[in-house]
C-alpha cells in the first residue's frame, strides 16, 4: 500500500464568479456552493461565509471542521464510509489535500437527542482562544445548514455532515491540474529486521451506550467520530496509517481536537513514518472503541486489542484516546494487557484539568502505567482566560444557550466562556501540565 | 553593598554536636551564631548573608512536641525577623526530616521564605512535597559540601522570584507534585515517540504523570445478618432536590450533601435532579431520578425485611472530575458520619 499525499497551501480566499486555485490563491463562487448543498431537499437552509484569521469573528456552533482532500489516483474517495462514501481503494495512489484552508461544519443539530451531550466547540478568529486552537490559524470557510424538521435525529446528522464533504470535495477538486506545493509519499516499506516493531493504537469513543434515551431504544448509529461510517462499539480493528491518513476514521464529537481535520492530520502518523526504516519498523494501527458498558466487555476489548497488537509482532505502542471517565478504564487496563504481554507502551492522554490540590486527575493509576505523555489541562479557566472577548462578527447563531439546564441565552458576539472541553488528544502542542 | 540576609538554620542535636540517638530527647535550643553544618552554609553565603542563629533540638524531642516547638520557633522567627529560614540538611533521617519539612512550614505559615534539603525517600519529603522547597540530596552527608552549595543556590532564586520558582526538577528542588500548566519546547506527538524509543532501548525516561499508587481497600467481614442492618444509601450521581438549593457544583465537588428520605417511597422528577456532569442527565432529570437512586427497590426491601432499616438521610455527592486523593477524603467524611449515625452498611449508586 503506497500513498502520494499531495499538499496545495491556500493562503487567502476569495470570492470570485469562477471557482479555481490560482497560486496560494483560492476562488470561490459562494452563491454555487450554497446551491450544492440545497440541491439535497432535506435541505431547510443553507449558506456559506468566509472567515479569516486575526478579524474580530466567531463561528457558533461548530460541529466539524474537515480539510478538504479528494483522491485522483487508485480510486477510492476521501473520507470514506461516512455518510454512505464508499470504502473501495482507500490508502493507495494519490490524493490532493488543501492546506491553509478548512470547511467549518456549523449547525444547531445535536449528535443525538438523549441529552449531555450538547455542541460546546466554537471557533474565535482571533484573540486567547484563537491562539491555542490550530483552525484558528486556518481560512475556514463555513457552512451553515439546517435540515428540515421533519426527519430523524440520525438523517438530519446526515443531511448536514453531507452537506460539508460535498463542499469540501468541491473545493478539494479545483487542485486537479495544479502543481502542488509539497509531495510525500507513505509506504510501509521492509525494513532492517533489527529495527523495534512499533504499532499506533487509537482509541476512539462510541456513543452508542449512552447516546440513545435507554428507556426506548438503543442507538448504535448514532453520529460521532466514526470508523468506516460505522460508530457503533465493536471489537478492535487493525488499519494501516495510509487508511487513517486517507480519513478512515472521521467525523466529529464532542471536544475542539476530535475533527475530521485532527484525524487525517494526526501528528502520531506523521512521527511514526518519519522513523520507519531510520529507528523503528511501523507495523500498523489498531482502532479501540471505548465507553464498553459491563465490566466483562471491557476485560475483553483490552485483552483483544493488546492481542491484536502482539499479532502485529509489535514490540513498543503509542496509544491516544479521546474521551472520558468511564472510557479511561479499558483504556488503561488496555495498557496493562499490553505490558502484560511484553508490549512497552507510552500513553498520551490529557490532564483533564488541575485540581485544586494540584494532584494528577488520573483515575486508574495502574504500576503499568509508568510512560505517560500529558497534553496539559485544556480549560480556559486553568489556562488563565474565564472568558473570550467580545467580537463585531458572529457566523452561525446569534444566540447561544448557556447554563448547566441550557436555559439562559446570550449573544454569541458577547465576552462569553470558552468550550469546556478542547483536549488535544493527538499531541498538536506543546501545551502540558508539570509537577512544580 | 547590599544588605546582609538574615537567616536562621534549624539542625537536629546529632549536627549540633551534642550526640547521637542517646540525646535524642534534647529540649529546643538556640545559639546566635552558626553550628556544624551552618559553619559552612556561612561560608558559602559568604558577606552576602550572616546566621543570625541556630536553633537546634533533638528529634524525638521534636516529635513528642511537636506544637510546642513550632510555636517556640515561631516566636523566635518573630523576634529575629530573618529574611530566609534554612533547615537540614536531613538526608534519609526520618524523624529529622520531618522536622525540617515542619520548621520550614511553620516559617513560610509567618511569610518567611524556607528551603531545606533531604533524600527522595525521606518521610519528610514524601509527607510534606506539596508544601515545602527541598534540595534531593544523598542518604548520608557524605555529598553534604555540594548539596550545600545547590541549597544557597536555591535560596537566592528563591529570595529573587518566590512567587513563580519551578518547575522543580529544572531549578533544583524536589518536585512538589502540584501540576500547573506548562509549555515544552516540542509538540507532544514528538515527546510520545521519544519517550517509547527510550523505553525500546532501555534509555532512561520521565513520565509526564507521575504513577501515583492510591492504595487497596479491605472489605469487611460479610454481614451475617441484613434484615437486622441499618442501611445507608449513598448516589455519586450529585442527586439533589429541584433548583440545587445547597448550590452543589456539578464537576469536582468538594462536599457530601444529606437530604432526608425517610417519609419518601420515590424520587418525584419534579423534586430532584441529578447534577454529575460527566454523564447523561436525560433519564434522571427528565423522566426518573430513580435510576440515580433506586428508593423505591430500597423502600420495597424494607418492606419485606430483607434490609433491617433505612437510614433516614440520603448522601449524595458528584462523582465527575473527582481526583481520587479529593474522593478518599470525601470517603472517610462518609464513613465518619455513617459510623456515627450507627449505619452497618452502605449502598452505593454509583455512576
Amino acid at each position: 500500500m503506497e500513498l502520494e499525499i499531495k499538499e496545495y497551501l491556500v493562503e487567502d480566499v476569495v470570492e470570485g464568479l469562477t471557482p479555481s486555485l490560482e497560486g496560494t490563491t483560492l476562488v470561490v463562487n459562494l452563491e454555487e456552493l450554497k446551491r450544492i448543498i440545497k440541491e439535497d431537499s432535506r435541505v431547510a437552509s443553507a449558506s456559506v461565509e468566509i472567515a479569516h484569521p486575526g478579524t474580530s469573528t466567531r463561528i457558533w456552533p461548530v460541529r466539524d471542521i474537515i480539510e478538504p482532500r479528494i483522491k485522483t489516483k487508485g480510486g477510492g474517495t476521501s473520507y470514506p464510509g461516512i455518510c454512505g462514501r464508499p470504502i473501495k481503494g482507500v490508502g493507495n495512489g494519490s490524493t490532493n489535500k488543501l492546506s491553509g484552508v478548512c470547511v467549518v461544519e456549523v449547525s444547531e443539530v445535536p449528535w443525538h437527542e438523549a441529552g449531555g451531550d450538547h455542541l460546546q466547540l466554537f471557533l474565535d478568529m482571533s484573540g486567547p482562544w484563537a491562539d491555542l486552537i490550530p483552525y484558528s490559524k486556518l481560512v475556514n470557510i463555513c457552512v451553515i445548514v439546517e435540515p428540515v424538521e421533519s426527519i430523524p435525529i440520525n438523517e438530519k446528522n446526515r443531511v448536514v455532515h453531507e452537506a460539508c464533504l460535498k463542499i469540501s470535495d468541491a473545493l478539494a477538486a479545483l487542485t486537479v491540474g495544479n502543481s502542488p506545493t509539497r509531495t510525500e509519499t507513505f509506504a510501509l516499506t521492509p525494513t532492517d529486521s533489527d529495527l523495534p516493531k512499533v504499532a499506533y493504537i487509537q482509541c476512539v469513543h462510541s456513543s452508542q451506550a449512552t447516546s440513545g434515551n435507554m428507556l426506548l431504544d438503543g442507538a448504535a448509529d448514532t453520529f460521532c467520530t466514526s470508523i468506516y461510517g460505522h460508530t457503533e462499539l465493536t471489537p478492535a480493528i487493525a488499519l494501516h496509517p495510509n487508511e487513517l491518513m486517507d480519513g478512515a476514521i472521521s467525523g466529529p464529537y464532542r471536544t475542539a481536537f476530535a475533527t475530521s481535520w485532527m484525524l487525517v492530520n494526526n501528528p502520531i502518523l506523521q512521527e511514526l513514518y518519519e522513523l520507519h526504516g531510520v529507528e523503528i519498523d511501523f507495523v500498523g494501527c489498531i482502532a479501540m472503541r471505548t465507553e464498553w458498558t459491563t465490566q466483562r466487555e471491557k476485560d475483553l476489548i483490552s485483552e483483544q486489542t493488546a492481542r491484536l497488537a502482539k499479532l502485529l509482532r509489535a514490540e513498543g505502542v503509542i496509544v491516544t484516546w479521546d474521551a472520558g471517565g468511564n472510557e479511561e478504564v479499558e483504556v488503561v487496563q488496555m495498557i496493562r494487557e499490553c505490558e502484560d504481554i511484553g508490549i512497552k507502551a507510552v500513553w498520551l492522554t490529557s490532564d483533564d484539568h488541575v485540581p485544586a490540590n494540584g494532584e494528577s486527575t488520573l483515575l486508574t493509576p495502574l504500576p503499568e502505567l509508568d510512560a505517560i505523555v500529558s497534553t496539559g489541562c485544556f480549560r480556559g479557566g486553568d489556562l488563565g482566560f474565564e472568558t473570550v472577548p467580545a467580537v463585531d462578527r458572529v457566523v452561525g447563531s446569534k444566540k447561544k444557550l448557556v447554563g448547566r439546564l441550557r436555559d439562559r441565552e446570550v449573544e454569541t458576539s458577547s465576552a462569553i466562556a470558552p468550550p469546556a472541553m478542547f483536549d488535544d488528544h493527538y499531541g498538536f502542542m506543546n501545551q502540558t501540565c508539570k509537577e512544580f | 553593598m547590599r544588605k546582609q540576609l538574615r537567616i536562621v538554620h534549624y539542625i537536629n542535636q546529632f549536627f549540633a554536636g551534642i550526640g547521637g540517638e542517646e540525646h535524642n530527647d534534647t529540649p529546643l535550643t538556640v545559639v546566635d551564631k552558626p553550628v556544624g553544618p551552618g559553619r559552612l552554609l556561612k561560608s558559602l553565603f559568604g558577606e552576602q548573608a550572616q546566621i543570625v542563629s541556630t536553633i537546634y533540638c533533638g528529634d524525638d524531642y521534636f516529635v513528642s512536641n511537636e506544637k510546642e516547638v513550632i510555636s517556640e520557633i515561631q516566636a523566635i522567627l518573630h523576634d529575629q525577623r530573618p529574611d530566609l529560614v534554612v533547615t537540614g540538611p536531613a538526608f534519609d533521617a526520618g524523624r529529622y526530616g520531618i522536622s525540617c519539612a515542619l520548621v520550614c512550614k511553620a516559617a513560610q505559615d509567618v511569610g518567611i521564605p524556607a528551603v531545606t534539603g533531604m533524600h527522595e525517600d525521606n518521610p519528610g519529603i514524601t509527607t510534606y512535597r506539596h508544601e515545602i522547597i527541598s534540595v534531593p540530596t544523598g542518604e548520608t552527608p557524605i555529598g553534604m559540601a555540594s548539596e550545600l552549595k545547590d541549597i544557597v543556590a536555591l535560596a537566592h532564586k528563591l529570595l529573587e522570584e518566590s512567587s513563580s520558582l519551578g518547575p522543580g526538577d529544572q531549578v533544583g528542588f524536589a518536585p512538589t507534585g502540584v501540576r500547573t500548566p506548562y509549555l515544552r519546547e516540542n509538540h507532544a506527538a514528538e515527546r510520545s515517540v521519544n519517550m517509547l524509543l527510550a523505553r525500546l532501548k532501555n534509555e532512561p525516561f520521565s513520565s509526564e504523570i507521575s504513577n501515583l499508587s492510591y492504595g487497596s481497600v479491605v472489605a469487611p467481614e460479610p454481614i451475617k445478618n441484613l434484615s437486622s442492618t441499618k442501611v445507608a444509601f449513598i448516589t455519586t450521581a450529585g442527586v439533589v432536590p429541584k433548583g440545587n438549593p445547597d448550590q452543589m457544583s456539578t464537576n469536582v465537588n468538594r462536599r457530601v450533601m444529606e437530604y432526608d428520605i425517610s417519609n419518601l417511597e420515590q424520587l418525584n422528577v419534579d423534586e430532584w435532579e441529578s447534577l454529575h456532569s460527566g454523564f447523561k442527565g436525560f433519564i434522571y432529570n427528565t423522566v426518573n431520578p430513580n435510576y440515580a437512586l433506586p428508593l423505591p427497590a430500597f423502600k420495597e426491601a424494607e418492606r419485606q425485611g430483607l434490609i433491617g432499616s433505612i437510614y433516614p438521610q440520603m448522601l449524595s455527592v458528584v462523582g465527575g472530575g473527582c481526583p481520587v486523593t479529593e474522593a478518599k477524603r470525601l470517603g472517610s467524611e462518609i464513613s465518619a458520619r455513617l459510623q456515627k449515625g450507627g449505619v452497618q452498611a452502605a449502598i452505593v449508586a454509583s455512576t
